[in-house]
């Protein structure tokens, strides 16, 4: 009788033991995936500043080289028009070439006007406007101040997400493994061992995909 | 024997409690890790949500950036320098011909909007609406279709997560029951405990498996859905109508739950009339869930011109129980009245709609805003349809059929009486805020128009009176009698073509030809070398202190080729 009031008692000791491990590493699986998801929102939100610096770029780089490329257009038109005029001065009339001149003069001004509205060094070499290589250039100065790539961010966030999950479902594989070990007082001596086993397994197998899941996502 | 057995039972008792805790617990671990994976979804679909939007916003403005200067600065460019060639050209100056023209082709390496497949320089004019597809529009809508179905994705999730989090608490509740159950020496109570957390158990069980088997359907999971809607509606930008049914079809046949889609390819159907299938389609994107207030308010249009007036007259106002803010369904709500013949109830309607058009911008110049667009839409819209059903009655295949309108007779001067009342409302709202505040006491005779032919030499001859003039008139003159004019009212002229106003030919002024007499009002590009009236029906609109008091309309024959 003693004997089995003994062997209960350590057991008791036992279970109890394994139940503050289990609860403990329980609730460190329960930090980490509150740590994980956390980072998710943190990935998230970086990835969503990214996207809205991507678009106010785009948006602004758009209007800003396309008013550029609209002051090349009135400079080309002037320019080119005087150019036009004064090889038809040659071979105008006298009373022709005056009036030619006036309006030769005038597209020259309006020419020079608009160059000033416009950067120059994305003039190509045939005189054309490269917008490509304005807008490109625009884009390549903002992105080395700011994040223009919010992709990694949101891959990163759902990696998390999934390990945050993840994380939470071996704490749920503890939390049956807490189940057995509080379900060995209910029973007899031999299904005690068997709900010992089971506690212990579950924890087992709970801490190594724990660790697997912390270690390897 | 009796305390022992009593113990026993306790003992067994205490046994299947703690075995339903255990169960219990195990369930509750297993909502927990559910609840927290929606909880998951539910902010992914949460970040999409804000990403297409931001993704919206960026892609609209750039290419509205760049289509703006294609067509605002290098077609404009194009466009100025061929109509001062044609005008030198016709002046007789070959030289500043050739220099307008070499300069209008050297503008088109500024922009592809200039080049093939958007523009024919022998035609004109750009395929603009092609070109805004292929540039911006396309992803434009497909971004704006995901950022859609990332909602409805994200609102799904929550009321899940949010029903987990519902069964965890009573699961909460039943555990709490079980261990109360435990402590309880009165047998009967701990049972009644231990049977009403069974229970509670149970049903939460129940409703957790349920929400777990609710689907969550994503659009963007349907291979090709929304790129066949955004094709779509790309092609009916382009007025492609038949193509832009195809692509709506191929996006329904990858996603029939797609409402969007059913409510795009009746627009469709409806601007080829084919008002059967256009009605199907509406009625489909109802019965999918899409009972906004504009497709109720499309479909009972549809059912008008069918008509099928009484359908008509139900779904306009299930359309304005959703949204009494809509004039132009209040207005169609009048129409289709009248077109059943119920005219008190029809004239009741429209007074109803013409003073929410006035309480609108009263509101709005109080606030110091100004009026929606389609507030003006709605009246111009409402005017137009009752000239419409006008019409409908003179023809043989109108819509509606002339043999479902009721009481013809009857009708056409009330409608008249209508037309006149919401066009004088519209000018006045516009130029005072408030209706016209009385009728005009003037009189304009039914207009006259004439035009001068040219004669081989050029010469202008003697303006004939007619009702249609030749393509390539610059000038018609639109003359008329009045009598009870006073100087310094209020006279506006509105010229209408093919339905719409051109608001460049709309004059205010003060009159100043005294109270009777004859006046002419010249419609004339005759100060330009290159421009002639364009080909359509001319209406001309005559008001007094914003008053309709008379118009006419004429026509533009179609050039002959």
């Amino acid at each position: 009788m003693q004997e089995s009031s003994d062997h209960n008692d350590r057991l008791g000791t036992f279970i109890a033991i394994l139940i503050a491990i289990t609860t403990l590493i329980g609730a460190l699986g329960a930090w980490r995936s509150s740590v994980a998801d956390d980072g998710a929102g943190d990935a998230d939100f970086a990835g969503l500043r990214a996207a809205v610096a991507v678009e106010e770029t785009r948006a602004l780089n758009y209007v800003n080289a396309y008013e550029n490329y609209s002051a090349y257009t009135s400079y080309l038109r002037s320019s080119r028009m005087g150019d036009l005029i004064a090889d038809d001065q040659t071979t105008a009339s006298e009373e022709q070439a005056v009036e030619l001149e006036r309006q030769r003069a005038e597209n020259s001004d309006i020419s020079i006007s608009n160059q000033r509205l416009f950067p120059n060094k994305f003039l190509n070499r045939d005189g054309s406007y490269n917008v490509k290589r304005q807008l490109g250039e625009m884009w390549a100065d903002e992105s080395r101040k700011r994040d223009l790539n919010p992709e990694p961010q949101f891959v990163e966030a759902d990696n998390l997400r999934t390990k945050a999950n993840n994380l939470l479902g071996t704490v749920a594989i503890l939390a049956v493994a807490l189940v057995f070990f509080t379900l060995v007082e209910s029973f007899g001596p031999r299904m005690q061992y068997v709900m010992t086993a089971l506690g212990s397994l579950g924890m087992i197998v709970g801490t190594a995909l724990m660790l697997f899941v912390e270690y390897r996502m | 024997m009796l305390s022992s057995a009593r113990l026993f039972d306790e003992e067994r008792f205490k046994r299947a409690v703690a075995l339903a805790i255990a169960i219990v617990t195990v369930i509750t671990a297993g909502i927990a890790f559910l609840q927290s994976d929606a909880s998951a979804r539910d902010d992914r679909a949460n970040r999409d949500t804000k990403r297409y939007a931001t993704e919206v916003m960026g892609r609209k403005v750039s290419g509205d950036a760049r289509v703006n200067f294609d067509y605002n600065a290098a077609y404009q460019a194009w466009y100025e320098l061929d109509t001062l060639a044609n005008s030198a050209e016709l002046r007789g100056d070959d030289a500043a011909a050739l220099r307008y023209t070499t300069l209008r082709d050297e503008m088109i390496s500024l922009s592809p909007l200039l080049a093939a497949p958007y523009f024919d320089a022998a035609q004109g004019q750009p395929d603009v609406a092609r070109y805004e597809v292929d540039v911006y529009l396309n992803e434009m809508t497909a971004l704006n279709e995901k950022f859609l179905a990332a909602s409805s994705v994200k609102d799904a999730w929550d009321a899940k997560a949010n029903g987990y989090i519902l069964h965890l608490t009573l699961l909460a509740v039943a555990l709490f029951l079980f261990g109360l159950s435990i402590t309880i020496a009165n047998p009967l109570t701990r049972w009644i405990f231990a049977g009403v957390g069974l229970v509670v158990a149970v049903f939460v069980t129940s409703m957790s498996i349920s929400t777990f088997l609710q689907p969550v359907a994503d659009l963007r999971d349907r291979t090709g859905a929304i790129d066949a809607y955004a094709e779509g509606v790309g092609l009916a930008h382009q007025d492609q109508w038949d193509a832009a049914i195809a692509a709506y079809t191929k996006a329904v046949q990858a996603a029939p739950e797609y409402t969007n889609v059913y409510v795009a390819r009746a627009q469709a159907y409806a601007q080829q009339s084919k008002l059967a299938e256009a009605a199907a389609d509406y009625e489909q994107a109802r019965a999918g869930g899409n009972e906004s207030a504009s497709v109720a308010g499309e479909l009972a249009w549809i059912y008008y011109l069918q008509g099928r007036f009484t359908d008509a007259n139900a779904m306009n106002r299930i359309a304005l129980e959703k949204d009494q803010s809509e004039l132009w369904v209040q207005f169609d709500l009048g129409l289709s009245l009248l077109a059943s013949g119920q005219l008190d109830a029809a004239q009741a309607e429209y007074a109803k709609g013409m003073t929410r058009a006035e309480q609108q911008i009263a509101q709005a110049l109080a606030a110091g805003q100004e009026a929606p667009s389609d507030l003006w839409w709605s009246l111009d819209d409402a005017a137009l349809s009752i000239e419409g059903l006008l019409a409908s009655l003179e023809s043989a295949d109108g819509a509606p059929p002339r043999d479902k309108v009721a009481a013809p007779a009857t009708i056409t001067p009330a409608a008249l009486t209508l037309v006149n009342q919401l066009k004088s409302l519209a000018v006045a709202l516009e130029y005072t805020g408030k209706p016209p505040q009385a009728a005009t006491t003037a009189t304009v005779s039914p207009f006259e128009f004439s035009a001068a032919e040219e004669d081989e030499e050029g010469n202008l001859g003697e303006p004939i009176v007619a009702e249609s003039f030749p393509s390539g008139t610059k000038e018609v003159l639109v003359t008329f009698d009045y009598q009870g004019m006073q100087d310094g009212q209020e006279v506006l002229f509105k010229v209408y073509i093919d339905d719409e106003e051109d608001p460049s030919w709309r004059l205010l002024q003060a009159w100043d030809l005294g109270a009777e007499g004859t006046a002419e009002k010249p419609l004339s590009l005759a100060y330009s070398d290159a421009f002639v009236l364009s080909s359509g029906q001319y209406t001309v609109e005559m008001y007094v202190n914003n008053n309709l008091t008379q118009r006419g309309s004429f026509t533009i024959e179609e050039d002959q080729p």
